[in-house]
């Protein structure tokens, strides 16, 4: 089987979100779900020398994320139903809408905030790659539409050897131990590593709940 | 961050089905002993009631599926996913009772047919507990992935189910002098190690963490409500010990009883609360 997965180059990323609008474009989501997510990663102080100067160590990048159709699926292991299946080809994890019952297994272990409960179908949904582009040779439409083409789709193992330095997480995304994501992120030199306590995300509204 | 769980319904289901189980246990062992047909008979009877406990608390489970029509593929899960090894150990158990229940009406029900049943519902009421306490053990989770979890709700089952156990004996007015003693014992018991667990439980929060809370942060009231659960469990266990005196009239001991499992419910109740407000994964 071939493992697709994201690269994500967070020193290109400059947080306009426009991955994350074309996906809702695309995918006709409501106001309240988005498949794409844009975290702003922010932290640091400042200090006053006492001679009438400051030192800073301020700093903030973004992460954007959409499912990482991870290696071990948290979401996966625990649906009582079995409605979460990875694709024997392709790796991508989906949500059969057929045997999905709407506990809300997914939405409450997956670590990265990915699978949400749809308030009108009742149903668990989430990215799913854009396996139907994907199956005609396209990219996830997210990829496409990166005006500073900071994301990439493909055999995770190939973009990890074609971009030197990646690595499977960064502050504030969970240890890549918990689940194996597909994910390769080259760290813009900001970016802090899991499990770092310096920083906060900042746009916490717009990434959970997602109010409009 | 937002969890698909809903609190309310779940902590009701914690609640009651796991006492109802217990409470069904306590029953079927005053039945197992039973010497006198006419008691057994009543005893047979009762058998509904932890029963609909059980009912009430699955029903309430059940409200928060999104899609109930989807509900049997739950069972595709058995022995993978923990969610499904609870719900099929609760079907099967309603079933033993269930069906004991209907069974016992007919006219000629040997105890050679009655007595393995009963053993043999009341390992599923068990098994039923068991599954339920280990349905929370999540690796992305660390504030439900402890000992505490399966430790806490088998203790608050220990201290509501032989309390609603006592009440349904009761109602039954089956006169079990020394079962009756050893439910208020167990419940009593239950209720301290289960301060003393809940208590432990509260400390160890500040030690678990993701990159963006602490754990404790989720449940600024869990000191409050468990000094609640304490004063609650100990009204209700008082209750309970006061309907065993021999001078209690029936109607008396019947009230007290009746006092002691809605103390003790409520005092499970609020601690359950807290345990599904403690969600929180590794990531965000």
């Amino acid at each position: 089987m071939t493992q697709y997965g994201f690269y994500f180059d967070s020193a290109r990323c400059t947080g306009c979100k426009t991955c994350e609008m074309a996906c809702k474009d695309y995918k006709d989501l409501p106001s309240t779900i988005a498949f794409r997510k844009v975290y702003d990663y922010e932290g640091g102080t400042w200090t006053d020398a006492g001679n009438g100067t400051y030192t800073s160590d301020t700093f903030a990048y973004h992460v954007s994320l959409a499912c990482n159709h991870c290696a071990m699926p948290a979401c996966m292991a625990k649906c009582p139903s079995g409605a979460i299946e990875k694709d024997g080809k392709t790796g991508l994890v989906r949500i059969d809408q057929e045997k999905c019952t709407g506990v809300g297994v997914c939405v409450t272990t997956c670590p990265y905030n990915v699978p949400i409960l749809d308030a009108t179908t009742k149903k668990g949904v989430k990215c799913d790659g854009c396996a139907d582009r994907v199956a005609e040779g396209m990219n996830p439409i997210c990829v496409e539409s990166c005006p500073v083409r900071a994301l990439e789709f493909g055999d995770i193992e190939e973009l990890r050897s074609k971009h030197a330095g990646t690595v499977a997480g960064i502050a504030p995304l969970p240890s890549p131990d918990e689940t194996t994501p597909s994910l390769a992120i080259n760290p813009c030199p900001a970016a802090k590593e899991v499990g770092d306590t310096t920083g906060a995300i900042m746009n916490e509204k717009e990434v959970t709940d997602i109010p409009a | 961050m937002s969890s698909g769980f809903d609190e309310f319904s779940l902590a009701v289901f914690t609640t009651l089905a796991p006492a109802g189980a217990l409470a069904f246990v306590a029953v079927a062992l005053a039945r197992l002993f039973a010497r006198d047909h006419d008691a057994a008979v009543r005893l047979d009877r009762i058998t509904a009631l932890p029963f609909s406990v059980m009912l009430v608390g699955f029903i309430a489970s059940a409200t928060h599926l999104g899609t109930p029509a989807n509900a049997l593929h739950v069972f595709s899960g058995v022995g993978r996913s923990p969610l499904s090894n609870e719900v099929f150990a609760a079907v099967m158990f309603l079933f033993l009772v269930g069906s004991y229940w209907m069974c016992a009406f007919k006219r000629h029900f040997p105890d050679a047919v009655a007595r393995p049943w009963l053993v043999l519902a009341s390992v599923a009421g068990l098994a039923f507990v068991a599954c339920t306490s280990l349905a929370y053990s999540v690796d992305t989770v660390p504030t439900w992935n402890t000992l505490f979890t399966p430790v806490n709700l088998w203790l608050s089952a220990l201290l509501a189910g032989p309390t609603l156990g006592l009440l349904f004996l009761r109602v039954a007015r089956v006169d079990a002098r020394r079962l009756s003693a050893a439910l208020v014992v167990v419940a009593a018991l239950a209720l301290v190690a289960g301060t003393v667990m809940l208590y432990l439980h509260h400390q160890s929060l500040g030690g678990i963490a993701n990159n963006e809370l602490i754990a404790s942060a989720l449940v600024p009231d869990y000191g409050s409500a468990i000094i609640f659960h304490t004063l609650t469990g100990t009204a209700g266990c008082l209750c309970a010990a006061l309907s065993l005196r021999r001078f209690a009239s029936p109607r008396t001991a019947l009230a007290l009883t009746g006092a002691a499992s809605i103390l003790v419910l409520v005092a499970v109740f609020v601690t359950r609360i807290e345990f599904y407000q403690l969600h929180l994964t590794v990531g965000f």
